[in-house]
Formats: structure tokens, sequence, C-alpha cells
């Protein structure tokens, strides 16, 4: 890095340089590819600071992120509902939820970075090999069949008159069985969670509803004659500290 | 069409007739009573188990029966079955294979439900969620195996796994139960994320999720590496609801730190179902593949069968050890699957097989759960009195009968001769071997020797050895026995009733002549469901 | 110099891919660390969707969007199922570490 900074004097040729050049690649991209270069770099970008950011709350963030910049891709796709409900359901409940759990235990945040370190190196040479294979079997895939480019995905035929439109009329009709299943799904979830967490505790004093609304007046408000400085033996007794009804 | 002039189909009675011959009707059972169920128990927070906890199993027959009343239907007065409305019918398909799994799986969850209710009471657990979980997880295998779409297979699939997530943990204070569903939410859901990888990479080879259209395109692909890839994460997914060996870690652990009837619901209706989904996937959209799986399972066998043997070898605690024979055995099905369709019959009567005897097993380790927790009355809390294999030593002096039961169950599961086990066994090796898989038929003999070993073990310590007072190591079974000989056994009628039917079916089963007819109907039943195979 | 190919289904297949080995290294990572390993598996099936979506735009039939979207309902139960189990688990163990899961050897 001397050498470099001796040799030049400062480094902004270079970046200028390299600039000018990456701007020429830009503008040989259509907006389109653009914004998909762009988002895809930073929905890897931010898998990236979830799986090392040093606190989970990091982590939650970033995840927030990923799922945003995927949002957009999915726009991109012409997927249009689904990147909304990917915005509503995971930024709105999902992520949230995350974040709750994570404020909600006490995690010591030394214990767990403890093994970080020691798995580094399997864990880059798994996902290394992953990724790999994955990326090479995906290539000789693209060389045998030329797939559409996405200029022509965005405003495709089944998307008409609009995606929400398109989606709706085959979720409620082919798919309605699986729509059904779905609603179970998340029936069990939410069962599931009440039964695994839900501790009735002892000594809480609740609102019974029942009790509330079945009160009559006849039972409450009781109508007492006092003399002006008397306190009725009673009132007195059960309620000390409330101002005398009378005196007023 | 089903739904078409409902008021009038309606009225004549011809809309029952047409979902029943539908073949859907078990999963409609389910669901019905799976939601009246959630509406009791939410309005009737506790109490009334035992009434919940009824209404279950009674869905859980009718399901049974209404789906052995569609295969009747099907195999013997040969009605044809309905076509389905395109929109069900692109989704599910009734064959007579799903149909006998769907006839068998809500049992094995009745055994499971009624087995586990009084255990539950003394747990503290007894809460009617646990029926719904158990209905809603028999509800998603029977989706499963009836879908005929990928989209529907995978909720199925879900609707099952998330159920069995929160029963494995269900004894919620207990910290080997929170683990046990950890380790299994964990290793779950990488594994459902592995297939859905494969399903995707399925869809975009060949623009479809119905299982006809991705066979019809597999079947005329020449196969690259692509269609290899899919089907290796597709395998990697449902291998690990077989408990099959690369994704078999979960096993011994999930079925110690579960609780008990929640295990045996695990290791018969989910090992059932999980098989069922192998011959799903693997016999309908994969079957063009068949060249590329059947290597890879054949090699999934042989491991499978050599880690669940050798594992279990070193095994003390009895939970442990039947989670390892599951692996065994997940070994001999995927042996059965190599094999192709002409080994399914077998496949499937050794399956019965296995089922029964596991049932049998789990419900006598339940037996004594139970005992244990009336006799030693609200001292401590009771873990898992009979957890290990020295406290079964000298059971046969106190309990013959449940000893001998046990060792009768054991005897089977290991394949010895007059038994059932070793007919299912038989056929399928026969089955192996006659399709001249030699090396696979020898390393399953020795497979079948070394588990004879840690079987015949578990016997040997419940009917042979007496109980040794004198050692300090046994000091618990000193314990356990003598406070089972203190309070004589209180039958249960449930537990009786259903010890005694699976006698009597191991028995009958065990005659040669019982045999054969059931391997006959098997093969209808597979022939039926793949004609063109 | 190169230029980037035009983008398309094959692209978002690459993507997809990358993400996965990603969160696959992820869960290996953060073994010490519940959490983020359930936040992997929720990364996994981003990924899966991306690719669905990609591959639902290639063949122009709404299929892998139906299923994409059938998979996030599904994520989002299973978060809620995971994050309840963790609670669980953490409420017993007070360490969210996936290497204390050892209760069970033996």
């Amino acid at each position: 890095m001397g050498e470099f900074a001796k040799r030049h004097q400062s480094p902004w040729p270079i970046i200028v340089c390299f600039a000018l050049n990456f701007s020429k690649v830009v503008a040989l991209l259509s907006p389109i590819d653009f914004l998909f270069y762009l988002f895809a770099g930073f929905t890897l970008a931010a898998g990236v600071g979830v799986i090392t950011a040093r606190n989970p709350v990091y982590s939650v963030f970033f995840l927030i992120a990923a799922f945003l910049n995927a949002a957009a891709l999915f726009l991109l796709a012409g997927a249009e509902f689904l990147a909304f409900i990917l915005i509503i359901v995971y930024l709105g409940a999902v992520a949230v939820l995350f974040l709750f759990v994570v404020m909600m235990l006490d995690i010591n945040l030394a214990t767990v970075r403890a093994g970080f370190v020691r798995y580094l190196p399997i864990a880059a040479v798994v996902g290394g090999i992953f990724a790999a294979q994955l990326i090479i079997m995906l290539l000789i895939w693209q060389q045998s069949e030329t797939p559409p480019t996405l200029n022509a995905l965005g405003n495709s035929p089944m998307n008409q008159p609009n995606n929400v439109y398109a989606l709706g009329r085959v979720l409620y009709t082919d798919y309605f069985v699986a729509f059904q299943t779905a609603g179970i799904i998340l029936l069990i979830a939410m069962i599931g969670a009440i039964v695994l967490t839900l501790r009735p505790r002892a000594g809480i004093k609740t609102q019974v509803i029942s009790q509330q609304v079945s009160r009559k007046s006849s039972q409450s408000v009781r109508l007492v004659d006092l003399k002006l400085g008397q306190t009725h033996p009673t009132t007195a007794a059960t309620a000390p500290t409330e101002p005398q009804e009378g005196s007023a | 069409m089903i739904l078409d002039n409902l008021g009038t189909k309606i009225a004549d009675g011809t809309l029952g007739m047409q979902i029943f011959a539908s073949g859907l009707m078990p999963q409609l059972t389910l669901l019905i009573a799976g939601l009246v169920l959630v509406l009791m128990v939410a309005f009737d927070a506790r109490g009334r188990y035992r009434t919940i906890c009824k209404l279950g199993e009674l869905a859980l027959v009718a399901s049974s029966v209404s789906a052995i009343a569609s295969l009747y239907a099907r195999l013997v007065c040969d009605t044809s079955p309905i076509a389905l409305p395109s929109g069900i019918g692109h989704l599910l398909a009734v064959t007579p294979l799903s149909l006998l799994l769907n006839a068998t799986i809500p049992l094995l969850s009745l055994c499971g439900l009624a087995t586990s209710a009084r255990w539950l009471r003394a747990q503290g657990l007894a809460k009617g969620e646990f029926v719904l979980l158990v209905l809603f997880a028999t509800l998603g295998m029977q989706l499963m195996l009836v879908s005929n779409h990928f989209l529907t297979l995978y909720l199925g699939l879900e609707l099952q796994s998330l159920s069995f997530y929160v029963l494995a943990a269900f004894q919620r204070d207990n910290r080997q139960s929170a683990e046990a569903g950890l380790k299994y939410f964990l290793l779950g859901s990488v594994a459902s994320g592995l297939l859905l990888f494969g399903i995707a990479l399925l869809y975009g080879l060949t623009g479809g999720l119905n299982f006809a259209e991705i066979a019809h395109h597999l079947a005329g692909k020449t196969l690259a590496i692509p269609e290899q890839a899919a089907l290796v994460f597709v395998l990697a997914g449902i291998a690990f609801k077989l408990a099959a060996v690369p994704f078999h870690l979960w096993t011994p652990d999930v079925y110690e730190g579960a609780p008990t009837p929640v295990t045996m619901i695990f290791a018969t209706a989910g090992k059932l179902a999980g098989l069922g989904l192998f011959i799903l996937v693997l016999f309908s959209p994969l079957y063009p593949l068949i060249s590329q799986w059947q290597p890879l399972i054949a090699l999934l066998a042989i491991a499978s069968l050599l880690i669940g043997s050798l594992g279990a070898l070193r095994q003390e605690k009895l939970k442990r050890l039947l989670g390892f024979s599951a692996i065994a055995q997940a070994g001999y099905m995927l042996l059965g699957i190599t094999v192709g369709v002409s080994g399914l019959p077998a496949l499937l009567l050794f399956a019965f097989t296995y089922v029964v005897a596991s049932v049998g097993i789990f419900t006598i380790l339940l037996a004594f759960h139970e005992k244990a927790a009336v006799s030693s009355a609200a001292s401590t809390p009771i873990m898992t009195p009979l957890s290990t294999i020295a406290q079964l030593r000298g059971l046969s002096a106190t309990h013959p009968a449940w000893a001998g039961a046990l060792a009768l169950f054991i005897v089977s599961l290991a394949g010895i001769p007059p038994l059932a086990g070793f007919w299912g066994k038989l056929y399928l090796l026969l089955a192996v071997f006659g399709q001249g898989y030699v090396l696979l038929t020898l390393i399953a003999l020795l497979a079948t020797v070394i588990g004879a070993f840690y079987y015949l073990k578990v016997a040997k310590a419940a009917y042979i050895d007496p109980a040794d007072y004198s050692q300090g190591a046994a000091s618990k079974n000193k314990k356990a026995s003598t406070t089972a000989t203190a309070s004589p056994l209180q039958l249960n009628a449930s537990l009786a009733a259903i010890a005694v039917t699976l006698l009597t079916l191991l028995t009958t089963v065990a005659l040669i002549g019982g045999l054969i007819p059931l391997t006959k109907l098997l093969s209808r039943v597979v022939t039926a469901t793949f004609p063109t195979i | 110099m190169i230029y980037p190919p035009a983008v398309s289904s094959a692209h978002f297949a690459i993507l997809s891919a990358l993400l996965f080995a990603l969160a696959m290294a992820g869960l290996f990572l953060n073994r010490k660390n519940l959490i983020v390993m359930l936040m992997c598996v929720e990364l996994m099936l981003l990924a899966v969707n991306l690719m669905f979506v990609g591959f639902s735009a290639q063949w122009q039939n709404l299929t892998g969007q139906i299923m994409a979207m059938f998979v996030l309902t599904v994520a989002a139960a299973e978060a809620a199922i995971g994050l309840a189990i963790l609670v669980v688990y953490f409420r017993n163990r007070h360490t969210i570490a996936v290497d204390d899961l050892n209760s069970l050897q033996g």
C-alpha cells in the first residue's frame, strides 16, 4: 500500500477511472438490469450481514433489509402482490416478532459470539462448495436453454389485467384446497404458540367481562342518607380512603 | 362436478354419496371434528379433557372407517373413482394406496391418544390442545398422502411437522422435552427448506408442480445435472421424515426427549406417513428418474441399516434404542423402495408389522410410566421411571404378563421366526434378492443379526434376568420394582384392550395362512395404485 | 471489457442459490445463537421464493407465484412456532446456544 501511494500521489485518478468505466458498464445496462444488479447486490450484502452481525438486533435489521430488497426484486419479476405481502407480512409481522423475542430474551452477547471464529472455516467451506455446485449447475442449465430476458418479464400476459386480479382468480378457484390448508396451518401455529408459552399466573387481577356486563345498578349504587359531618359505618369500614359521598 | 346443483343434491342425498365416492371423507371428517374441538377447547379451557379426548378418538375412528369403506368400494366393488372437480383434482388424487395408509394412520394416532390420557393427567399436561395437535397432525399426514401437486404435498407436510414440533416440546417445563422440540424444529425446518429448493428446481425444469405434469416433462428430457440436483434436494428433504441417514441425527434425541405418547405417534404414524411420502414422490412425479434414484436410495438404505444397527448396540436407554432402531427400520424400508413397484407389497407388509410391534412396545412403556406415577403420588415430579434397559430386570417376576407381551413385541421387531415381524422381513428380503441385489440382501441380513442382538438384550432383561437387588447401580431399579410390588398393577381398560388386540393381531398375522391373503391384498392395492408402471 | 448479460430468470436462480448457500453457511456459523439460526431458515425460504418468482416469470404461469405465496404463509407460521419453542427452551436453560443442546446425549 505504501508503494502504491508513493508511485501515485493520490488514489483518486484510479477511482475516477474505475468510476468512469463502471458508469460505461452501467450505461450499457438497461435500467431494469441495473436495478436487478443493484437490489441483488444489496440482498446478498444484507444476507452476509444477517449471519455475521455481532448483535442479534443488528441481524434482525439486516434481515429486514434483505426482505426489502427481495421485495424490489419481486417487483422487477412482475410479482407485485407478493412484493407487497412480503413487506406487509414479513416486515410488519415476522421481523417485529423476531425483534420482540430478541429483546425479551436476555442474551449474553459474549457467549453467543464464542464459537464464531472456530466455525468460520467450516462454514465458509460448506457455503462455498454449496454455492459453487449450485451455480455450476445453473450455468450448465442456462447454456442448454435460453431463458427470456427480464425486460420481457415485467408486463407479461399472465398478469392481465393486473397481478392481484390474476392471482386472485386462481387462488380461490384452482387452489382453494391449498388456501384452506394454509388457514389450518396458521390455526395450528396460533394454538401451538399459545399452548407453549401462555402461563396463567396466580394472583393476577383480570377483567371478567360477563360479570361486568351482568352487574345491575341496584347492586352497585347505594343511596345513603347522611347528616353533615357524620360517616356511615359500613362505608367507612369498606372504603376508608374514598371521599365521603355525603360530604361533597 | 360435486358443487353443481348443490341444493337438490343435498335434498336427495347424492351429495353425501359423491363426497364419499371422492374418497376425501377421511380428511373431511378430521377437519370438521378438529374445528369443532377447537371451539370446545377455546370456550372450555380446562376440566373437560376426557370429553375432548373421547371426541377426538371418535373422529379418528370415523376417519379410518370411512377410508376403509372407500378402499373396499374401490377394490372389492370395483366402483370407478369419481372424477374430482378440476380445482380439487389438480391438487389431490385419491389412490388405493393412499386410502390404505389413510385408514391406518388415524388408528395409530388413536393408540397414541388412548394410551396417553392417564399419563398426561399425571404430568399435569391434560390439555385439550394435545388432542387438537394430534388430530391436525393426522389431517396433515392424510392430506400429504393424497396430494397430486407439490403445493398440497408441502402444505400437508408442514401441517404435520408444525404439529409435531409443538407436540415434542409439549412437556414445556421439562428440559429434555424443550430441547427435543428445538432440535426437531431446527433440523426439520432446514430439511423442508432443502425440499422446497428441490421443488423450485423441478418447477424451473418443467414449468409445473402437478405430479403428472412433472412426470410428463421429465420423461421427455435427457437427464442432466439440474435434474439430478433437484432429485438430491427433494430426497434430502423427505429422508428427514423417514429418519433415513442423511437426516437421521434428530431421531434418537427427539425419541428420547419427547413425551413418550408423542414418541409413540412419531414412531408409528409419522413413520408410516414418511414411507407413504417416499412412495408417493418417487413413484409418481420422479418415476422417470428411476435410473438416477435407485442407486442413491440403495446407498441411503445401506447407510441407514449400518448406522442404525451399530448405533443401537451401545444404547442403555430404551427410547434412544428405539430411535436408533427406527433408523435401521428406515433402511429396510428404503431397501423395499429400491426394488421398485414389485417390492411395494412386501415393503408395506414389513411396515405394518413394524408399526404394530412399535405400538405394543410403547404401550407397555407407557403402562409403567403410569404405574410409577400412581404409586409415588405427587412426591417428586416423575420423569421417566422406565427409561433404561437395566430397569426392566426382574419384570417377569413381578408382572409376567407384561414382560411376556414386551418380549413378544421385541422378538417380532427383531424378526425371529414364528412372529409377524419375521414374515415381513422375509418377504422384503426375498423381494430384494429376487431383483438380484445380492450385496444389499447380505447387508440387510448382517443388520438383522446385529438387530437381533440388541433387541434380544432388551427381551432378556425383561424376561430372563432376575432383579438384582444387591447391585449398587440398580438402586433406581430397586426402588421402581419395590413400588411396583407395593401397588398391584391397576389395569387400565384402554391399555389392556389395546395390548390384547395387538397381541391377537400379531399372533393371527403370524400364521402363514393369514399372511398370504394380506400380501395378496397389498399387491392388489399397489397394482391398482400404479397401473401403468 | 465483459458486459454483464441481460438479466433473465437464470439470474434469479443464481441469486437464489447464493442466498441459499449463505443461509446454510450461517447455520454453521451461528451455532451459539439460535435466534440467528432461525433467521437463517427464514433467509433460506426467501431464497426459495426468489427462485419460484423468477421461474414463474420464465414460464409465464402463476404456479410459481402461488407456491411462493404459500411458502411465505408457512414461513410465518414456522417463525411463530420456532420462536415459541425457543422461548420455552430459554425458560428452561437460560441460554440460546445450540452447542448446549447436550442433555440428551448418551
